[in-house]
């Protein structure tokens, strides 16, 4: 079971004058039980691509199939029940809260999917708890009284209480204070660890990505530029720095030292293993 | 995010008519619909159509362009032609069930055709080649004068400058929200009761989010000094050429020549 792309590409505006190429050529497969990570800069076709695993877009050249369904040629009913299948978290995610309690907003997309009574009210206590929302304290509370790093979990519950698949996040950390991204991530490793979904996540901040990821894709300019696990992304951190990523900061210390001590193992993960790897190799000098 | 939303866009371009002064623009525009809105003759409808055609022409923006920014509004010319054809009164031509149809209406159904399509040609005639900066700094120019009757002209103008500055944001922001309900379940293609409930869902969050822009804006304006027209000296100062001036005598001539002659 996965989400797969074959040879996809996509293009807005077409046949306007400010027709723009988004993505082209994309080949890849997302499986369940995995969780991918995409990095790419500022309009690298990060956002198109993930509008294009729920079946919100429809390529314009090659195809994408949800296990073994296309979006493209499914109509009605079919394909609500497709995109139930792929639970998609956009970018400051929010500004799309609009119920009067928390409650309500979450039970949204289960409602829609025609649950009611104690089912309807399982589903949605269950989301609050894998987000870490305590449920008895908050579900009547309007979802504008709450911190930002609440909203931001109870806009990412409302589309897990549909039970996805797969969780597709845009930048899910974006704009929350350093504590509360730290938080966010690791409740998005969760995901993946308990209940089995394939997830994954977009970010324009490496370490982010490397951080919690199993694979790496890098999209630049609507392309795959390359793709592997962390370890193999940060050992190609050279030609990242080139394309202009930056680097997670200790990363960037060892890519610096390499120069000095070529045997330096540049794709470690971690400040601990780094500092080590350092140590080691100021030893054998 | 540029989408196919082309009503209202500004095209970018050298053209003969975008180099002319909006005020030029404004004047041709208004002056053309007030022409077409008073033919009545075949003749009448040539002239004016000659005359709107040199300047789409002379515009240099492609075809398609104007068809994609007339297409969503032609709905409502073909139901305007219709209610023309099926409710004026006039000798009977052809007659069904309830339905009846008179040469009058045949007549009125063709000229109210060519008259909504003439506006929508105009309309966007004047925002494809004029920048909404620009079209804001006519106005208010034009309006000017009326500043000394109580008109806040340079407010007005202030007020549909951030309006078509956030329009394209607004739509923009309505797709986002709309495709995250969607992609949570909501439908609004099923009974009209559930879509306006669903409906809920996409403008809760778009006033929310269209209140805070505006907070910030006026904040950002006021810690800039804003403080509206009075004194305001202008980076761009529009001065009319003489092709501005020969531009609106031959429109004069063609719009007056049209309305009195009775064509």
């Amino acid at each position: 079971m996965s989400i797969r792309f074959f040879n996809v590409g996509f293009r807005y505006a077409r046949g306007l004058p400010w027709e723009k190429v988004a993505l082209k050529n994309i080949n890849l497969e997302i499986r369940r039980n995995e969780m991918l990570g995409i990095i790419g800069p500022t309009g690298s076709g990060k956002t198109t691509l993930l509008q294009l695993m729920n079946g919100i877009e429809d390529p314009s050249e090659g195809q994408v199939l949800i296990d073994e369904g296309d979006p493209a040629r499914l109509r009605g009913r079919e394909i609500t029940r497709l995109r139930q299948k792929v639970g998609l978290v956009f970018q400051f995610p929010e500004d799309q809260l609009f119920a009067n309690s928390v409650y309500d907003d979450i039970a949204f997309g289960p409602r829609n999917l025609g649950l009611t009574g104690s089912e309807l009210e399982d589903r949605v206590r269950w989301a609050m708890e894998i987000m870490d929302l305590n449920f008895s304290e908050l579900y009547q509370r309007r979802p504008q009284t709450l911190s930002g790093g609440q909203k931001r979990r109870v806009a990412i519950a409302g589309v897990l209480a549909l039970k996805p698949d797969y969780l597709v996040l845009d930048e899910p950390a974006a704009g929350l204070d350093p504590e509360g991204r730290t938080a966010l991530l690791a409740l998005v490793k969760r995901l993946r660890k308990e209940l089995g979904m394939g997830v994954v996540m977009v970010s324009h901040r490496i370490q982010d990505i490397i951080s919690t990821c199993d694979r790496v894709v890098v999209l630049v300019a609507g392309e795959i530029v390359k793709s592997g696990s962390p370890r193999e992304i940060l050992q190609a951190g050279e030609e990242l720095s080139e394309i202009g990523f930056r680097l997670p900061p200790m990363n960037k210390v060892l890519q610096e030292l390499k120069r000095f001590f070529p045997h330096l193992d540049v794709g470690l993960i971690g400040e601990a293993a780094i500092a080590s790897e350092i140590d080691r190799a100021l030893r054998n000098q | 995010m540029m989408n196919s939303f082309t009503f209202g866009q500004y095209i970018p371009g050298e053209s003969y008519v975008h180099s002319l002064d909006p005020r030029t623009k404004l004047y041709l525009v208004v002056a053309a619909m007030v022409a077409v809105l008073g033919v009545n003759t075949l003749w009448g409808v040539v002239i004016t159509a000659l005359f709107i055609a040199i300047f789409i022409l002379a515009a240099r923006v492609p075809a398609r362009v104007f068809w994609s920014g007339t297409r969503p509004l032609l709905i409502v010319v073909v139901i305007t032609a219709l209610f023309q054809i099926f409710f004026v009164p006039g000798e009977v031509i052809y007659r069904w069930w309830l339905v009846t149809v008179t040469d009058a209406g045949l007549k009125m159904g063709a000229l109210m055709t060519y008259r909504l399509l003439m506006v929508i040609l105009l309309a966007q005639l004047l925002t494809f080649t004029t920048s909404p900066l620009q079209l804001t700094d006519g106005l208010e120019r034009v309006l000017r004068p009326f500043s000394k009757v109580g008109i806040p002209a340079h407010e007005l103008a202030m007020i549909m400058t951030i309006a078509l500055r956030f329009i394209p944001v607004f739509f923009e922001e309505g797709h986002k929200i709309t495709r995250a309900q969607v992609s949570r379940g909501a439908d609004f293609r099923g009974g009209w009761l559930k879509s306006a409930q669903n409906l809920v869902s996409i403008i809760v969050p778009l006033f929310v989010r269209a209140f805070h822009r505006a907070d910030e804006l006026a904040l950002a304006m006021e810690a800039r000094c804003y403080t509206g027209g009075e004194g305001r000296t202008r980076l761009h100062v529009m001065v009319m050429s003489p092709a501005d001036y020969c531009v609106m005598a031959v429109t004069t001539g063609v719009v007056l020549f049209v309305i009195l002659s009775g064509l």
